[in-house]
Order: C-alpha cells, then sequence, then structure tokens
C-alpha cells in the first residue's frame, strides 16, 4: 500500500515538475492568447501584436515538449503538422524557425534576442531574463 | 518525352535572384548576414496496370504514365529549395526539381522574390507555380498530402510554372482567417509528345483565389482567366513542309474547395470547371475521406471528370483505396488501387492501377 502511495505521489510530482512555458523577451509586453501562439508557430502571423518581427524558436520533433506543445496550441499532430508545413515551405510562403534542443539554449536564446518567442521547460525559466506568456 | 525549359527566362530570373542574393550579401556586412536555408523532398514511386495495353496518366507537367509493367519513372521526383532571406522583408526562393518522367533533368520551377509590403502583404515577382487548386503549388510535394498523388482528374490540367508577379494577403476576423492571393503571368511551355511538338503559349494569365480558415476547416475559392495559344507541329517527314495548327483559347477557371480535420477524420473535397466559351465545359471533382490510426492513414476518394463535347462528350469516374503508413519521422510509405472508368465516344473503358510510393521532406 505504502508503496502504490508513493508510485502516486511521484507520477503527481512527475506531472507537476514537466509543466512547460512559453517564453519571450522581457522587453515585449504583448499579452499572449493560445490562438496568438497558435497563429505565430502556424505561420500565419510575422509579428507580435505591439508590431515587434516575430523570430519564433522550435524544438526538435519527437520531444514530449513538442508534442505537447503542438497538440495543446496548434490542436494536431507533429505528423500532420509536418504535412501542413510542407505546402507552405516548398511554395515558399514560409521560412522554418530555429529549432534548438537544448532548454539553457532555448532561454539564452530569448533572454539575447526582443523578437523571440519560445518554449521550455518551466523548471529552465529565469523570471531575470524571460518573461512567460502561457503555461501548458 | 519531356518538358523543355527555356533557357532564356531561366537563366533571366536567375540572374534577377543571382543579384538578389549577392546585394544581400554585399550589404550584409552592415546589416547582419544574409541567411541561407536549405529544404528538400523526394518520392520514389512505383506503379502499373493491371491489364495488358493499359495506360494511366499521373502527372500533370511531363504528361507521366504507368502502363502495365512495372515503371519507376513516371512519378518519382526530388527537388531541393534555397530560401536567402536578405532582410527581414526581403527573401528570395529558389527550387529546382527533377522528375523522373523528364529523364531527372533538373528544372527550375520556382524561382522568385518576396518582399513584404506590410507584414501580413507580401508581393512576388518571378517564376511561382500558378495556384490553381489547393494542390497545384505543392503537388511534387508527396509528403504535403495523403495520397500518392492528388486525383488527376483535378489535377491533371495543365499547371506550369507561371513568369509574373503575385501579391499574398492575410486578414484575420477574430478566429477567421483569410487569406488572398492575386497573380498576373505568363506561360511558355512546349511539351514533346514525339513525335509531335506542342507549344503552349500562354498571355494575360490572371487569377485570384481566396482561403477562409477557422480552426481546421478550411475553404478555398478560385477564379482565373487565360488567354491559351496553342501550336501543334506535326512532322511530315519532309523537314521543309511540317504540318501546324494554331488555335487561341479564352478559359476560364473557377474552383471551390472545402478541407475540414475533425479528431481522426480527414475530408478533402474540390469541384472546378473550366469554361472554354466557344467549345466545352468541363467539369471535374472529387471527394475524399481519410481516417487516421496513429501512424497509419487509410483513405477512399472518389473523383468525377465530365466535359458536354471534347468534340463528343467524356466521362470519367474512379474510385481510390490507399494507405498511408508514418513509419519514421519526415517520411511516409503509401500504397494505392485505384478503378477508372471512362466513357468516351460511346465506348467504355477500364483502367486499374497499383501504385506504391515513398515521400520524403528534409
Amino acid at each position: 500500500m505504502r508503496l502504490i502511495v508513493l508510485c502516486c505521489a511521484l507520477l503527481v510530482c512527475n506531472v507537476v515538475l514537466a509543466e512547460y512555458a512559453v517564453i519571450v523577451h522581457p522587453s515585449n509586453q504583448s499579452s499572449l492568447s493560445a490562438l496568438d501562439i497558435r497563429r505565430i508557430y502556424l505561420a500565419k502571423v510575422k509579428q507580435f501584436p505591439d508590431g515587434e518581427m516575430v523570430q519564433a524558436i522550435d524544438r526538435p520533433e519527437g520531444t514530449d515538449i513538442r508534442g505537447a506543445f503542438v497538440q495543446y496550441f496548434l490542436h494536431t499532430d507533429e505528423q500532420r503538422l509536418r504535412a501542413y508545413l510542407a505546402r507552405l515551405l516548398f511554395t515558399g510562403k514560409v521560412i522554418l524557425p530555429k529549432i534548438l534542443s537544448s532548454d539553457e539554449d532555448v532561454v539564452n536564446a530569448v533572454a539575447n534576442n526582443p523578437g523571440t518567442i519560445a518554449f521550455v521547460e518551466a523548471g529552465f525559466v529565469d523570471p531575470q531574463r524571460v518573461r512567460v506568456v502561457a503555461t501548458f | 518525352m519531356g518538358r523543355r525549359g527555356h533557357p532564356d527566362t531561366v537563366s533571366g530570373v536567375c540572374l534577377l535572384i543571382c543579384t538578389g542574393i549577392g546585394l544581400g550579401g554585399f550589404f550584409s556586412q552592415a546589416a547582419g548576414a544574409t541567411e541561407v536555408h536549405f529544404s528538400g523532398f523526394a518520392t520514389a514511386a512505383a506503379g502499373t496496370t493491371l491489364d495488358a495495353g493499359t495506360r494511366y496518366q499521373v502527372e500533370p507537367t511531363t504528361q507521366g504514365a504507368y502502363d502495365d509493367e512495372v515503371s519507376f519513372e513516371p512519378e518519382s521526383v526530388a527537388g531541393l529549395q534555397v530560401q536567402a532571406v536578405v532582410n527581414p522583408r526581403l527573401r528570395a526562393t529558389l527550387q529546382v526539381v527533377a522528375k523522373g518522367a523528364d529523364d531527372f533533368d533538373a528544372e527550375l520551377d520556382w524561382a522568385f522574390i518576396s518582399y513584404d509590403l506590410q507584414p501580413n502583404l507580401t508581393f512576388n515577382a518571378g517564376r511561382y507555380r500558378l495556384p490553381l487548386f489547393f494542390y497545384s503549388e505543392s503537388i511534387d510535394v508527396g509528403y504535403s498530402y495523403y495520397w500518392i498523388r492528388p486525383p488527376v482528374e483535378v489535377y491533371r490540367i495543365f499547371t506550369a510554372n507561371l513568369e509574373g508577379v503575385n501579391l499574398y494577403h492575410t486578414h484575420f476576423i477574430q478566429e477567421l482567417e483569410i487569406s488572398t492571393q492575386l497573380w498576373y503571368g505568363t506561360i511558355d511551355t512546349e511539351l514533346d509528345l514525339e513525335p509531335i511538338t506542342v507549344e503552349l503559349d500562354t498571355r494575360r494569365n490572371a487569377g485570384i483565389n481566396a482561403t477562409l480558415g477557422w480552426e481546421w476547416f478550411r475553404l478555398r475559392l478560385l477564379y482565373n482567366d487565360v488567354k491559351i495559344d496553342t501550336r501543334i507541329n506535326i512532322p511530315t517527314g519532309d523537314p521543309f513542309a511540317p504540318v501546324s495548327q494554331q488555335s487561341t483559347a479564352n478559359v476560364t477557371f473557377t474552383a471551390v474547395s472545402f478541407m475540414a480535420d475533425v479528431g481522426p477524420f480527414m475530408w478533402r473535397s474540390e469541384l472546378t470547371q473550366a469554361d472554354d466559351k466557344e467549345l466545352d465545359v468541363s467539369r471535374t471533382g472529387y471527394v475524399s475521406l481519410a481516417y487516421q490510426m496513429g501512424e497509419w492513414v487509410p483513405h477512399l476518394t472518389h473523383a468525377r471528370e465530365k466535359a458536354r463535347e471534347l468534340p463528343e462528350a467524356f466521362d470519367r469516374a474512379t474510385n481510390t483505396l490507399g494507405l498511408a503508413w508514418y513509419f519514421d519521422q519526415s517520411v511516409v510509405a503509401k500504397l494505392e488501387y485505384s478503378e477508372s472508368e471512362t466513357e468516351y465516344r460511346d465506348r467504355d473503358s477500364e483502367v486499374e492501377l497499383v501504385s506504391v510510393a515513398l515521400d520524403m521532406v528534409f
């Protein structure tokens, strides 16, 4: 019984720790809705609501964080997203976002570039250097 | 059999783009380096018709077709794209595509400069694919749809690349997205259908399409008007006296597409009409449903093409059953069976086709 309780506790902890955050540069004071984030990552808009040009940072396919992001904000899965983006990419309509695999690199990139937006594991967020606009 | 590019135009566009990239590189010393992005796609496909003496055309620009022996050429294709971002508003796109049905001769299919007049309004100039139907622009990229090829009844219309200009605009009304594309250009191409050659010269190719999007629903409307000068050259054996026939047609294309992704279901449908004012009206269309089970996507499609006169009535219906297997990242294996029935000149004919393909993007 004690083991089961322990397992459950670990599971809950894991869920809480695995929370992710969408981050921008602290100078970017735009309030971003889930729809704004969706439009940025589906390459439908090129600027933040305040007019600053967007430089989105993506994460590698197949990672937990990317899968969760695609499902939560883009309402699809990576397989279908790839087909959607292939149609835009090979008609020259979009430049695909840069992909960074390490959360630390992502936080550094966002902290150093005012126009960037990215998503990281919540534990890597440094509120002094980046601003959280959404969690998932 | 194949297309022939027009070297003058190709090199002209190349020069234009290279100049653009060159200038970007030059000024970039002050403004940050020009970013260059490479990407590509490839399809390896094979297929055969099931009855002796039958043929099934699958590729619109090369006239690539399968016959009763397994062949790999008709639909195999490889493409490489370079995008150069000169500054946040200015970029150049080059895409070289080699098709099996063309003996893998590389063609510069896309070469254009994009300039963002506003963040939601882009001006493009150069060579691009006519955005006639929903998949016309990405027809070479098998990964962009779940079929091996979008229904040929709709997509076998000759949709080459045109030289010209276009505007792309995106507008939002709350949850609704409206994207509009306006274009004007010309197409000069020669089809080599040994021993006959067909010169297609289109002037004044102008059109507009508008896509309304909400979540994963998309409704697309199209209007395109074009004047086509056709010259058919038939060799007579006497090189000094070839026979040629010339004709001019004004064709208006209209189309509506509706696409919906609901849970595991994917619905694809299009209805098109080509109105050749003097001669004929032909209508094409399809409905298709796919169901996603993880990596597996089975799908069923019914397509139809009907023309009243041509000079005689033409009616063709095709059913396709297929399976796409997304077994790894960026690659999909596809298997399809199609049966097609054609009524033409009071004769019925049937063709069955089995084809397989591997599509990848990188």
